[in-house]
């Protein structure tokens, strides 16, 4: 029952709150969502530097050999700075895929221009008509020669205006929604056939509509085993859920301690209103709401780092089902709490809204996982 | 979230004296003999110090609580337990420790307390010696019937104490169901525990003692309740599934801080949230059983104002609820002040 930080764990938290506090301020930001990429490269590149894009890869693959508790701390601190840099989408996603399923050559040949900040990736998972069902596919690979074809449409691509290459999920056999015949491909974003609509995501991110034409891929282009891609699909959102879930548990703390500073100064009937009761209850839920999604944070991260089962699964679904009902909870209150202003888009309050509210349906939404997690 | 080696010792030897020891519930004898087995190896009152209670830390407390609790054993009872005892424990003397403590550790007493512990009110009488003689007529206790003791803060117009009695059953009348009972008070003579100046200053001495932490797991009595209603056969308990599994993480989160300093708020949290849903478990399962459950209105309730489930609920049900839901707005209340949220 350690909850302590190793003492890298410990250097890990202060560098990435360093970053947010002292490169990272509030207008800053909102000039890089307004801007192409979208994020900085400059940070994109001072995170290579520090070696975060490594956090999750073994030493072996040219990583940090960080855990799951590493991600959960890098990405809460992240949360904190609502930073838009694709961290998510390139390197726990597409980079988490080919970590538990690449080739000894792929790894070598993807993850280090990866970890080295050279490169992007993203993640091709999402179909319109498949909710959160990652098995749901219309997308097709069909055998031609010594490689596939590949026809289909993957929709809200987080990161796919930058990515170099996708990591794309494709029926290979069986029905539409069946489990078994999900294949793994590695298709470079330059290739004849792909094709993209850009756009950004309310909370400031970019995300992309792809479509796959008869798209040829070598032999080389498969990742992992072929038919066996819905159980790396599944741990690499567990994975990712994860890493949002942290990052909302940081947008939770700073809108909880936004709102109790705001509320000692700002003064209504002669006094500051955080003297009165009504209010001061409803910050202690806003607090109670946030430790708790912390703590099964917490239990979520210790369950993967143990091993991919079905109880790691479980704490992944409940505390995706904490984080979306507190995050509504937390955020709603801070608009409330902060009158007019939360809700101006002055203010970075509203903006830590937008993400939580993003985050609350990404990866499934909390009545998804509540029924997942009953079913496990 | 695993335990250390010598946590998961301590559950695992809690959990082989279970092993086909449970009482038959609603057997009185089969308890006591329990109660009797339970005190032997010191889990009856695990915080209490040698020789009275079990000397545990309050994390190997909370492990013994939580492993009773999901097997669904009886406890003694929690007031008597961790209220009565502390203070007992704390404020009086040896004598009164000798005379109390063993028949509270082995179950054989349960203290009732009257409403002056819980709310504003003072029972009158005069102090004579070391005794104290009620005046007041009849007091409204809640669970009165069944209990060997009543514990009261009392006041002869000068002194204020803390006093204990004896609890005859001819004393007690039933009250209407949830309602409190009422107890006949004239001439009943009490033990002092403890004597102070001003009502104020003992209710401060009072308070000081109870908001320690009383090694409860709180999250074993609500496994308990929720494997209940999923034996039950009860349907979408996944969100109340899901909310517990939150408060056991919260409450290793506590048990990972034995110093209890920086995990206070985080106590109090737990304890506010559990009652939360405990309430919401006992009115699902009153439910089940054919019970009316009455709307609950604020959770913000004293002891002696507690909504229906909580007195309708029976056994560990009802001393979770009762326990938990005494004073949910003053944990609020003491929250916002560690927080510092009023400026």
């Amino acid at each position: 029952m350690d909850f302590s930080f190793t003492e890298e764990q410990t250097l890990l938290s202060d560098s990435v709150e360093r970053f947010v506090q002292n490169d990272y301020a509030f207008e800053d930001r909102q000039k890089l969502i307004r801007s192409e990429p979208g994020f900085s490269a400059d940070h994109w590149k001072t995170f290579a530097g520090l070696g975060w894009l490594g956090v999750p890869f073994s030493e072996a693959d040219g990583g940090f050999g960080g855990s799951a508790v590493d991600t959960m701390i890098l990405m809460e601190q992240f949360g904190k700075g609502l930073v838009v840099e694709p961290y998510l989408a390139s390197v726990i996603l597409a980079g988490g895929a080919i970590r538990i399923a690449g080739s000894r050559a792929q790894k070598e040949r993807l993850l280090a221009t990866l970890i080295d900040g050279s490169t992007q990736a993203a993640l091709a998972f999402a179909e319109p008509q498949g909710r959160f069902n990652l098995a749901d596919l219309t997308t097709r690979a069909d055998a031609h020669g010594d490689g596939y074809r590949l026809n289909g449409y993957k929709c809200v691509v987080l990161n796919g205006p930058a990515a170099d290459f996708f990591v794309v999920s494709a029926r290979t056999d069986g029905g539409q929604r069946d489990q078994a015949g999900v294949t793994l491909f590695i298709v470079p974003a330059d290739t004849e056939g792909v094709s993209r609509r850009d756009y950004p995501t309310v909370d400031g991110f970019r995300a992309s509509e792809v479509t796959f034409e008869d798209v040829s891929l070598g032999a080389d282009a498969l990742l992992g085993v072929p038919g066996a891609g819905y159980p790396v699909m599944e741990q690499v959102i567990d994975e990712g859920i994860l890493a949002v879930g942290s990052e909302a548990v940081g947008c939770m703390e700073v809108l909880y301690k936004a709102t109790v500073e705001y509320c000692k100064t700002r003064e209504q009937f002669g006094q500051p209103i955080g003297k009165f009761q009504v209010l001061q209850h409803r910050m202690v839920d806003m607090f109670m709401e946030h430790e708790q999604s912390k703590s099964l944070m917490y239990m979520a991260a210790m369950r993967l780092d143990e091993g991919y089962d079905d109880e790691a699964k479980k704490a992944v679904s409940a505390f995706k089902v904490q984080v979306g009902k507190s995050g509504r909870f937390v955020a709603q209150n801070a608009v409330q709490l902060h009158g007019g202003m939360g809700m101006t888009d002055e203010l970075n309050v509203g903006h830590y809204f937008k993400r939580l509210t993003t985050i609350d349906t990404l990866f499934g939404n909390v009545d998804f996982h509540l029924k997942r997690f009953g079913g496990l | 979230m695993v335990l250390t080696d010598e946590l998961q010792s301590l559950e695992c030897a809690v959990q082989t004296f279970l092993a086909g020891r449970l009482p038959v519930p609603d057997l009185p004898s089969a308890r006591t003999t329990f109660f009797e087995a339970l005190y032997g190896q010191g889990w009856s009152a695990p915080c209490w110090p040698l020789p009275w209670g079990g000397g545990l830390s309050p994390v190997e407390a909370v492990i013994v609580d939580r492993a009773l609790n999901r097997a669904g054993a009886p406890v003694p009872d929690l007031l008597t337990i961790d209220v009565a005892g502390p203070l007992i424990l704390e404020l009086a003397d040896t004598a009164l420790h000798r005379h109390w403590l063993p028949g509270m550790a082995r179950g054989a007493v349960r203290v009732c307390m009257h409403p002056s512990l819980m709310a504003g009110e003072v029972m009158t009488g005069r102090l004579e010696g070391g005794c104290f003689l009620a005046a007041q007529r009849t007091g409204r206790v809640p669970d009165a019937r069944g209990a060997q003791a009543i514990m009261a803060l009392a006041t002869d117009g000068k002194t204020a104490a803390l006093v204990l009695a004896p609890l005859q059953p001819a004393l007690v009348r039933p009250g209407l169901p949830l309602e409190p009972d009422t107890v006949d008070l004239e001439g009943l003579a009490f033990h002092v525990v403890t004597a102070a100046s001003s009502t104020i200053e003992l209710r401060e001495r009072v308070a000081s003692v109870r908001s320690r932490g009383t090694g409860r797991s709180w999250t074993g009595r609500l496994r308990y309740l929720l494997n209940a209603l999923t034996a039950a056969g009860e349907s979408n308990l996944a969100a109340l599934d899901v909310s517990l599994c939150g408060l056991e993480a919260l409450e290793m989160r506590v048990l990972a801080d034995p110093s209890g300093v920086d995990s206070e708020p985080l106590r109090i949290l737990l304890e506010v949230r559990s009652a939360e849903l405990g309430r919401k478990l006992v009115e699902k399962r009153l439910a089940g059983l054919g019970y009316y459950a009455l709307a609950a209105p604020d959770p913000g309730l004293v002891h002696n104002e507690l909504p229906g489930p909580a007195l309708v609920a029976r056994g560990a049900e009802a001393e979770l609820i009762r326990y938990l839901l005494e004073d949910v707005t003053g944990r609020r209340n003491r929250l916002a002040r560690l927080l510092g949220q009023g400026g």
